[in-house]
């Protein structure tokens, strides 16, 4: 015990700065965090933000631990050569980290999509959730998060659905051989012209694609407002199917006949009077 | 304003147990004060349906889908309403494709499908907005490029050249704009993008107004800009101010069709 306070009493000083460069030190971090936050926001993305504050969190951090251990009398040479060897080793043992890291960094600059934007990547779909150093994360429609490891991520395609705020939504049509081009034209013209959701600027894409084996082929491309997907989808289909019931105009489908075996004949089929 | 037009914007007291039904062009409203709740249902006549003859029906008090609900309290209130206009940009065409000759103008008179605001007043207090319903379901549109464009409104009805070719409709506002082409080349235009978040509507005698615009181009290098006078249009008596605008007076703008439209719509 008198060892202990010998040693305070030989030490007070050197103790009393490193309570003061802590007492100092940690809030002026924090302080320097809040004003990265402050100035960041207006002139960076939030997860360019976000990198900024763990720079200045980390480096200011590196930067007091230093001089910390040196007022305690360590010798830094050493601690800083024996630092970069296990740099080396940790370096190799984290190679997938530091290239998630790098991607993660390349991401952050490039800014291909936002919190909140909807990504597609491979079969997954889902809204931006969170963008890390590591990794992206994705909240799908069904509500599953997916995380995503930035360096797949930047090594692969994917599509930001809301990147522009409008889009066009291509809807596949098949008539029967019967039915008169010019007829379905306008009544898929007059469809998109009343549907709300459509926009009627950029103009309706109509298109007749082809002779299909059993259907002329048709595409309606409407564009709308990237919010209305699911609204424009719902009311367009059924617009297209009662309006096409009501002109008279037919969807064809695969029709089959079936034979019960090799040598018999196939069923009988006779029309009846539905009265 | 006609005496039926300008009898439709007075506040009405709402008799508990009645149903006030007023129509406003192709809408038409249900309204009733029933215990301390306001009840209101809205209908609209698709004028562009040959078999839309009638009013929609009233719907019936236990229909729970078709009637929204207030708490008003179980005094005796008052309802007004009150025309406001889209609160987007809209997007209007001429019939056909105009063509202004160099040194010329034109005046053009727009029918916008104005809003209905229903303002609830107890004690002569201060109105309270209830809804506001529209009176046309306008067709969005898109002003600008696609990657950067502004959400509008798509306004079917044609912009008229002259006074005697409006039609006396309770549910369309008319803004008129004169164009100066002072530019040394012909200036033909297919449509007009009207910022009327910053226009406020006035009760003429037979329409609603709202302030008169001017656009003046001076050819493609120079911003075609619409400056909206802040006082009340010269026609029809308008002078009564029947709705502030939406947003405080700004600039709107004029632009011809892109060419760039045609070619992200066809292949």
């Amino acid at each position: 015990m008198q060892g202990l306070i010998d040693w305070f009493y030989a030490h007070h000083i050197a103790l009393a700065r490193l309570v003061v460069l802590v007492i100092i030190g940690v809030p002026l971090i924090g302080l320097a965090e809040k004003i990265a936050r402050r100035v960041g926001a207006k002139k960076f993305s939030p997860q360019g933000v976000m990198l900024l504050r763990k720079l200045i969190r980390y480096g200011l951090g590196t930067v007091l631990a230093v001089v910390l251990l040196g007022e305690m009398g360590f010798n830094l040479t050493a601690i800083l050569g024996a630092a970069g060897i296990a740099g080396v080793a940790i370096g190799f043992a984290a190679q997938t980290s530091l290239s998630n890291l790098i991607s993660g960094l390349f991401l952050i600059l490039e800014k291909p999509f936002h919190v909140d934007d909807v990504l597609q990547v491979g079969e997954t779909t889902g809204l931006v959730h969170e963008i890390d150093l590591l990794s992206v994360k994705l909240r799908t429609f069904d509500n599953r998060f997916v995380r995503i490891p930035n360096e797949s991520l930047i090594k692969s395609t994917f599509i930001n659905i809301t990147r522009f705020p409008i889009r066009r939504m291509d809807i596949d049509i098949g008539v029967a051989y019967k039915e008169d081009v010019d007829h379905v034209v306008r009544v898929l013209t007059e469809i998109a012209d009343q549907n709300p959701y459509a926009l009627d600027e950029p103009a309706p894409l109509i298109l007749f694609k082809g002779f299909g084996d059993s259907a002329l082929e048709f595409l309606l491309g409407v564009w709308f407002e990237k919010t209305d997907t699911m609204t424009l989808r719902n009311s367009i289909m059924k617009e297209i199917k009662s309006r096409f019931d009501r002109e008279g105009i037919e969807f064809p489908f695969p029709h089959r006949t079936l034979y019960v075996g090799a040598n018999s004949a196939p069923f009988p089929v006779r029309m009846v009077d539905a009265t | 304003m006609n005496d039926a037009l300008s009898e439709m914007w007075v506040p009405q007291t709402l008799e508990p147990g009645k149903i006030h039904a007023p129509r406003i062009g192709p809408l038409q409203l249900w309204l009733a004060h029933r215990g301390d709740e306001l009840h209101l249902a809205a209908g609209l006549i698709d004028e562009t349906d040959a078999r839309a003859e009638a009013a929609p029906a009233q719907p019936a008090e236990a229909d729970v889908a078709a009637w929204r609900r207030w708490v008003c309290g179980s005094r005796p209130i008052q309802i007004a309403l009150e025309p406001r206009l889209p609160p987007r940009p809209v997007i209007v065409r001429p019939a056909m494709p105009v063509t202004v000759l160099p040194g010329e103008e034109v005046a053009f008179f727009v029918s916008i499908p104005i809003r209905v605001a229903v303002l609830c007043v107890r004690d002569g207090g201060e109105p309270r907005e209830v809804c506001e319903e529209p009176s046309v379901l306008l067709s969005n549109s898109w002003f600008g490029p696609p990657i950067e464009g502004e959400l509008c409104y798509a306004v079917k009805t044609h912009a008229r050249r002259h006074l005697d070719e409006l039609r006396h409709d309770a549910h369309l506002a008319v803004c008129p704009v004169t164009i100066q082409n002072a530019d040394s080349h012909s200036l033909t235009f297919e449509r007009l993008c009207l910022r009327t978040q910053s226009l406020g509507i006035y009760a003429g005698t037979h329409h609603l107004w709202t302030n008169r615009g001017t656009l003046v181009y001076r050819g493609d290098d120079h911003p075609a800009n619409i400056t909206f006078e802040t006082t009340p249009p010269p026609y029809d008596r308008a002078r009564r101010l029947v709705a502030e605008p939406r947003k405080p007076h700004k600039q709107s703008r004029m632009m011809r069709a892109f060419g760039t439209f045609k070619s992200i719509s066809g292949f």
